[in-house]
């Protein structure tokens, strides 16, 4: 009897483990992601460049990779300038505190829209009514590190690593849509390095990769080049919203 | 013994001799060299002017100095550039201020028009079924000063293709929008179908003899070369061709459109027929068809990373085909979401 009982309960015990192991959420991975969350909380601008790696889809089971790029700037607590190229794109969204401007480099025609009055909330709105997705802007937001660890079923430290002969603290994370992999720079700022997203809602998962580089922390950007200025013979059109 | 230990001297000072001689030999051609060089340099014309210089700058300094302390822009704009911490004190552009206007609309708005007191010019006996959303109605104000709606609500966007989408349609704020060739943008040129022809609220006081008048659902339409027109302030406003409507002639540079492998239509002017019993119906536009150009009045439209051309109620894609800039009529329909 008592034989069973202990079994029993070493069963309940090693189901248990099995389960913490599973959803496991590592104490040094949080505190890694809170240091870099803090960084963002404290700065008044930022600007980085980004070099994007993605998976899109090609034809029904084809996935193809297409390559990117981002320069951009942010100055708290509402202007920003992201420009974006890419594979046949060359666009530019300016944020000046009341508007946002989107101008296509290539078909030189832009589209205005009233803006709310806060980086946070206007990268939001965009995203809702515009569609348009700042690269990995969820970073930026303050309460980054609280809502990351909320919607994973798995972070995890996996150490440290070398990206292109820096020290970096390798992150991964997993809930059951995606998988994540944060490379953070291990020099005193916590800036992310890489991140590189694997989508497995779909049939096939795909990849999102983004490098981050050449940081800018605290500089003092002019206002001025968060006014867009319509350059000769630009059309502006009108920009269609979601709702 | 004695011999060759001073032979051995005499050697090694020789040997000492011709080591060091060389060195003192290239020193000397270095040293020649080096003031031949000098001395080839224009060190002379070189200082010359920078002795020169200086009394010759400090005149023209003490000349234009006045200049610039009298100079009255420059001591109105210390008083801005003392409050603002800049480099110069914040510069005087020549280009105005960016004053952009927000030019925002949702794909429902051209979907709720109604007919509440449209009224068409200041002729209140002449009603004509508009859409009186603001971004869907054209509004000319010409000489006259007439403000006119040219829409016509009873119009439909685009009636469906004859065969399925091979692909689920892009989804965007509750509507779906689909096309079956590839995006290829081109800038929107209003296209002008000559001298007969003319826009949604142009304006003419008198109409052709070979105007004919047509009537759809009880209004009364004059339809001349491809435009119909109503009655308005004395004179004629060439409106959105009624849906419906049935003319015996349509201008000869129509272009014809393949709806599907057994029926044609025929475009004129941002307006399409069929062509049944040897009459002209006007039709909505067939969604898959391509044409060529669209006419004034049309507006470019950022539905999520593509550019539309709306015109009326309908959206034309920007493609090519065989190698020609052309525009496809979408079918934008509402799905679930």
């Amino acid at each position: 009897m008592l034989k069973k009982i202990c079994l029993g309960l070493a069963l309940i015990f090693t189901s248990h483990f099995a389960q913490a192991q599973e959803g496991k959420i590592d104490s040094t991975a949080v505190m890694i992601l809170d240091k870099m969350s803090g960084l963002f909380g404290e700065l008044k601008s930022v600007g980085f460049s980004t070099d994007v790696a993605k998976d899109v889809v090609y034809s029904e089971d084809f996935f193809i990779k297409e390559f990117g790029s981002s320069k951009a700037r942010f100055l708290g607590p509402d202007k920003f300038s992201v420009r974006v190229s890419g594979e046949e794109k060359d666009d530019l969204y300016s944020y000046n505190g009341s508007q946002v401007v989107y101008y296509s480099f290539a078909n030189n025609l832009y589209a205005v829209a009233d803006a709310p009055n806060n980086l946070i909330e206007t990268i939001a709105w965009l995203y809702d009514d515009f569609g348009v997705e700042m690269t990995l802007a969820d970073l930026f937001y303050p309460s980054f590190s609280k809502d990351f660890v909320e919607e994973m079923d798995h972070v995890e430290f996996l150490g440290v690593t070398h990206i292109d002969g820096t020290r970096a603290f390798h992150i991964g994370a997993a809930n059951a849509n995606a998988t994540f992999q944060l490379w953070i720079s291990d020099d005193g700022y916590f800036l992310p390095r890489k991140v590189l997203i694997t989508y497995l809602d779909g049939p096939y998962s795909h990849q999102h990769e983004t490098d981050f580089y050449d940081w800018e922390l605290n500089r003092e950007y002019p206002s001025s080049i968060f006014e867009f200025l319509p350059p000769p013979s630009a059309r502006q059109i009108t920009w269609i919203k979601k709702d | 013994m004695k011999t060759n230990k001073t032979k051995l001297a005499i050697l090694m000072m020789g040997i000492m001799a011709m080591l060091i001689l060389p060195d003192f030999a290239s020193a000397q051609r270095m040293h020649g060299a080096a003031s031949g060089r000098g001395g080839a340099r224009p060190t002379t014309t070189r200082s010359a002017p920078q002795r020169t210089q200086p009394p010759s700058r400090t005149p023209s300094r003490a000349t234009s100095r006045p200049a610039t302390s009298s100079r009255p822009q420059t001591s109105t704009r210390p008083a801005n550039s003392s409050s603002r911490a800049t480099v110069n004190g914040g510069s005087s552009r020549v280009t105005s201020k960016p004053a952009n206007n927000s030019k925002v609309a949702s794909v429902k708005d051209n979907k709720v028009g109604s007919n509440n007191g449209n009224r068409v010019g200041n002729n209140s006996g002449n009603r004509v079924g508009n859409n009186t959303n603001v971004g869907n109605r054209v509004n000319i104000d010409n000489s006259r000063n007439v403000n006119i709606n040219v829409r016509n609500t009873r119009n439909v966007a685009y009636r469906p293709p004859y065969r399925p989408y091979p692909r689920p349609p892009v989804v965007w704020g509750g509507y779906g929008f689909s096309c079956f060739r590839p995006y290829y943008y081109h800038p929107y040129t209003p296209f002008y179908w000559g001298p007969a022809w003319h826009p949604w609220g142009f304006f003419v006081a008198t109409l052709a003899v070979t105007a004919i008048v047509v009537s759809v659902e009880n209004q009364k339409y004059h339809y001349d070369e491809g435009v119909f027109y109503t009655e308005s302030d004395g004179g004629y406003v060439a409106v959105e061709a009624p849906q419906g409507a049935t003319v015996k002639v349509i201008p000869s540079d129509a272009q014809t459109v393949e709806v599907s492998p057994t029926v044609n239509n025929y475009y004129y002017g941002g307006t399409f027929y069929e062509k049944e019993n040897g009459e002209y119906t006007v039709v909505p536009p067939p969604a898959g068809a391509v044409v060529d150009n669209l006419p004034e009045g049309a507006e470019e439209v950022k539905v999520g990373d593509q550019t539309y051309v709306k015109y009326g109620d309908t959206y034309y894609l920007p493609v090519q085909v065989d190698g020609k800039n052309a525009y496809e009529i979408a079918q934008v329909e509402e799905v679930e979401q």
